[in-house]
């Protein structure tokens, strides 16, 4: 009799446990933070947000207005995560700031141009001329790359750095001969124009991922996992160019149907596979995602000699299945 | 020589003119859906044939004929056309139906500037109508569409109220009004329905044209996309495809696909519903999607799940009913165990309430309530019940001889010779006092209870006591009373003659069967 009774007893408490778990909230506290600028590469967050996939209790987006403003909100702590380029990364972790990477949301294929006027069809020929750029780490990257293949020194091009969205009114009003600069051009630019170079001649390197403070990596797991989730469930719909997220990514970054068609051809998106691959920190893969873009990176001085790249990466926040 | 050599050459030329002049006696017909007067459409569709007959003369000449919808699912029975143009859900239908080929291309609308390869539903309202500003406010409305299965005017937007986890319309509160799509807008207009669903664009169409004024009606969902010329409630889903029937074959589905890809030569805006050109087929499977998420033809039957898919999807739910079942079967099992053990005690109880703990016959107790019992039976019956009252002669005597726990082991032996001695189940036997038991027999004439009572007596003095014992020590009085049981009569008084008897019994020198005096026996022998 008393067995039957502790069993009931054990039963009922269990059952009590189960049904308080599941009523609980997943994440307590605040929801996760995740900084994103303007890039197609990154809309997936807007689009799953208008598809209303996000939590808003788990996650909450904070638009910025570039690069540099997502890596400023990461550095004062104001948001807990960024979407950025791994250069970015890397830079901000020899400031300091560590991050881990849990997402690859792109890699350029030709997203990243390089144009010159006609009559320049090598990068040799840029030698004492004038290259507009962004002052950033990609445009130095980009840069280094270029000088690179053309065996020229910096020293031996003149630099003119203006931010991307003023590339068309740089083309047609200054004097410069080349610019660097990223898809979808400026009409100013479309038609008097030579692709010098773009990166799909510098593969494995230009990556946007998705990094994380890494002091908030396990508290904010939920948020994680669930913005992972999400990205992939969208993911399918901007592989197969269907209408309507053409149109919405359109809408949300301002460019023509053609335009967002033609930069979505130029980006390619790793599957959840490819990230349980890239991510997984063994140092065949940390080579292959790192080594290129830490060399450009340290000879376009932007990284010093010594760079630290334990806990980088974590595909433990992926999607299981 | 020269002249067999101009003969050949001759020959060759006109062979090669047959094969490249059009075949008159081939047809091959585009059947293409239409959503207004036939008329009016084939006359606006004759120019995409009149474009492939001359660009493609080995298809012979090429009809496009618009049919409605009954019509051209016969005509793909029929095989009476080669290719379909039509809305991207009656594709899917017919693809799995008939089996179509894959796309082969895709319709293009709007202009050089803007192309659009996708078109979405609007769900409108008038713009006075405080009631119906979102989603959730369509409940119960009535709406506005042309017939249940039309893919832009329906079925997007059921769809997109799922997708907002809102209930889809039901069939009740759908207002008909048939193609094309200007009735739904009419019919919200004239107050036959509150809201109307339709292609999107056929607002912007009509304002166009004067009919209506944009600013008499509002969008429900209105949906952040743009660049698009029109306002849209729902998801964009890719535009019409073009297929070919099974007996076509890839030489001409070939041809056709080269002829459409390349349409510069028709002027922009001759073709209808703004068709300005053909695109490489676009992906549909968002249009499956939807049909399988709204179960329409040909995706009714539900999604057949594995086991292991039932366990990864419903994880949680399948654990708490599992843990209710079983918690449940314990409490069950928990109740049965207590129900028996509840069942056992009073069992136990009733033994105990209704024994004589000693000699195991019933008690006092017991004997008045069968009497009672009995007697209401004898009086329906009309039937005598009889009385046997014993008392075991000298039974003091015989404890302070022997001593109390011989004399409790002899009253057990007697209780248990007269029970066996009892033969009728219904007969009782109680013990009524310290050396007294008392027999009821119900339906008994004096003379069988005087009959038994011989029995009784007589077993008694067979029962063998103590080895000690020299003579038979024990031996019992009876007293025999036999009662019918008319108004007058009741049970205490059979009682009461019982008693008399006995002491009859004792007074003529024990161990003898009497009855209660001035009674006569009817039977006694000894």
């Amino acid at each position: 009799m008393g067995f039957i009774v502790k069993t009931i007893h054990y039963t009922l408490t269990a059952l009590l446990l189960c049904c308080s778990l599941s009523a609980c909230p997943k994440q307590e506290g605040a929801p996760a933070r995740i900084a994103f600028h303007p890039w197609i590469g990154y809309e997936s967050l807007a689009l799953c947000q208008q598809e209303r996939f996000i939590d808003p209790k788990r996650v909450e987006l904070v638009p910025s207005q570039s690069l540099s403003h997502s890596s400023d909100l990461l550095r004062n702590g104001s948001v807990d995560a960024a979407a950025l380029t791994l250069d970015e990364v890397l830079k901000l972790r020899q400031e300091g700031v560590q991050l881990t990477v849990i997402l690859i949301f792109d890699l350029s294929v030709g997203a990243d141009i390089a144009l010159a006027r006609p009559g320049i069809n090598d990068a040799a020929q840029l030698k004492g001329k004038t290259i507009g750029l962004e002052q950033s780490a990609l445009g130095q990257l980009m840069l280094t790359a270029i000088l690179e293949r053309a065996q020229l020194d910096i020293d031996q091009v003149h630099l003119h750095y203006c931010p991307v969205p003023k590339h068309g009114q740089l083309w047609q009003e200054s004097d410069i001969d080349a610019l660097i600069t990223y898809l979808p051009l400026p009409k100013e630019i479309r038609s008097n124009a030579v692709e010098l170079f773009d990166s799909r001649q510098l593969p494995n390197t230009i990556r946007d991922v998705l990094a994380v403070r890494s002091d908030r990596l396990e508290a904010l797991r939920p948020a994680w996992e669930h913005i992972l989730k999400e990205h992939f469930h969208l993911l399918s719909r901007l592989l197969s160019e269907d209408p309507d997220t053409l149109h919405r990514l359109a809408c949300l970054l301002g460019y023509s149907i053609q335009q967002t068609a033609e930069v979505l051809r130029k980006i390619s998106f790793p599957c959840l596979k490819c990230n349980r691959t890239y991510l997984n920190g063994t140092p065949e893969q940390m080579t292959r995602l790192t080594s290129n873009l830490i060399r450009i990176m340290q000879r376009a001085e932007l990284l010093s000699g010594d760079i630290r790249l334990d806990g980088l990466v974590d595909n433990s926040f992926l999607p299981r299945t | 020589m020269k002249y067999h050599l101009l003969i050949l050459t001759s020959l060759f030329l006109f062979v090669g003119s047959i094969a490249g002049a059009a075949d008159l006696t081939r047809k091959t017909i585009i059947g293409v859906l239409a959503f207004q007067p036939k008329s009016t459409a084939a006359q606006s569709w004759s120019i995409l044939g009149d474009y492939l007959s001359t660009t493609r003369p080995e298809l012979g000449k090429v009809l496009v004929q618009p049919y409605s919808e009954q019509e051209l699912e016969r005509a793909i029975q029929s095989s009476q056309i080669d290719f379909i143009l039509t809305n991207p859900a009656q594709y899917i239908q017919f693809h799995h139906h008939y089996g179509l080929s894959a796309p082969l291309v895709t319709v293009v609308r709007g202009s050089a500037a803007n192309p659009l390869t996708a078109f979405g539903g609007t769900i409108f309202t008038l713009t006075d109508n405080n009631r119906v500003n979102s989603l959730r406010d369509l409940a119960a409305k009535k709406v506005a569409i042309p017939f249940q299965t039309a893919f832009g005017a329906a079925e997007m937007q059921q769809y997109e109220l799922l997708l907002n986890e809102l209930p889809t319309i039901r069939d009740e509160q759908f207002v008909l009004t048939g193609l094309p799509h200007d009735n739904m807008v009419r019919a919200v207009l004239n107050g036959e329905a509150e809201v109307g669903f339709a292609r999107a664009g056929t607002l912007e169409r009509m304002a166009a044209n004067g009919q209506i004024r944009l600013s008499q009606f509002k969008i429900i969902n209105k949906q952040l996309l743009g660049c698009y010329p029109a306002q849209v409630s729902t998801h964009l889903y890719p535009e019409w495809p073009l297929a070919a029937l099974r007996h076509v074959s890839p030489t001409e589905q070939g041809d056709v696909i080269a002829a459409l890809l390349d349409m510069r030569h028709i002027p922009e805006g001759t073709l209808p519903f703004g068709v300005r050109g053909f695109l490489p087929p676009a992906n549909y499977s968002s249009v499956e999607n939807m049909m399988r998420a709204l179960r329409v033809p040909p995706f009714e039957a539900p999604p057949q799940l594995t086991l292991d898919e039932l366990w990864t999807q419903y994880q949680w739910p399948i654990l708490a009913i599992i843990l209710t079942l079983l918690l449940i079967s314990t409490l069950s099992f928990y109740l049965l165990i207590s129900r028996r053990r509840l069942y056992q005690a009073q069992q136990e109880l009733k033994e105990l309430s209704e024994k004589d703990a000693l000699t195991g016959l019933y008690n006092r107790r017991k004997f008045f309530s069968s009497l009672d019992a009995e007697w209401v039976a004898a009086r329906r019956s009309g039937n005598r019940t009889a009385l046997l009252l014993i008392d075991i002669d000298h039974f003091k005597t015989y404890n302070d001889r022997y001593g109390h726990l011989e004399g409790d082991s002899a009253l057990v032996k007697v209780a248990a010779t007269l029970k066996e001695n009892l033969l009728r189940p219904r007969d009782l036997v109680a013990r009524y006092g310290g050396e007294e038991f008392i027999v009821l027999l119900p339906e008994t004439e004096q003379g069988d209870a005087l009959h038994v009572a011989q029995r009784l007596r007589k077993s008694i003095e067979q029962i063998s006591l103590h080895p000690v014992m020299t003579t038979p020590a024990l031996t019992i009085s009876i007293g025999v009373a036999s009662l019918g049981t008319d108004e007058t009569q009741k049970k205490e008084t059979l009682i009461e003659l019982a008693d008399q008897a006995l002491y009859e019994a004792k007074r003529s020198g024990r161990n003898c069967v009497k009855t209660p005096p001035g009674t006569t026996p009817e039977e006694l022998s000894a």
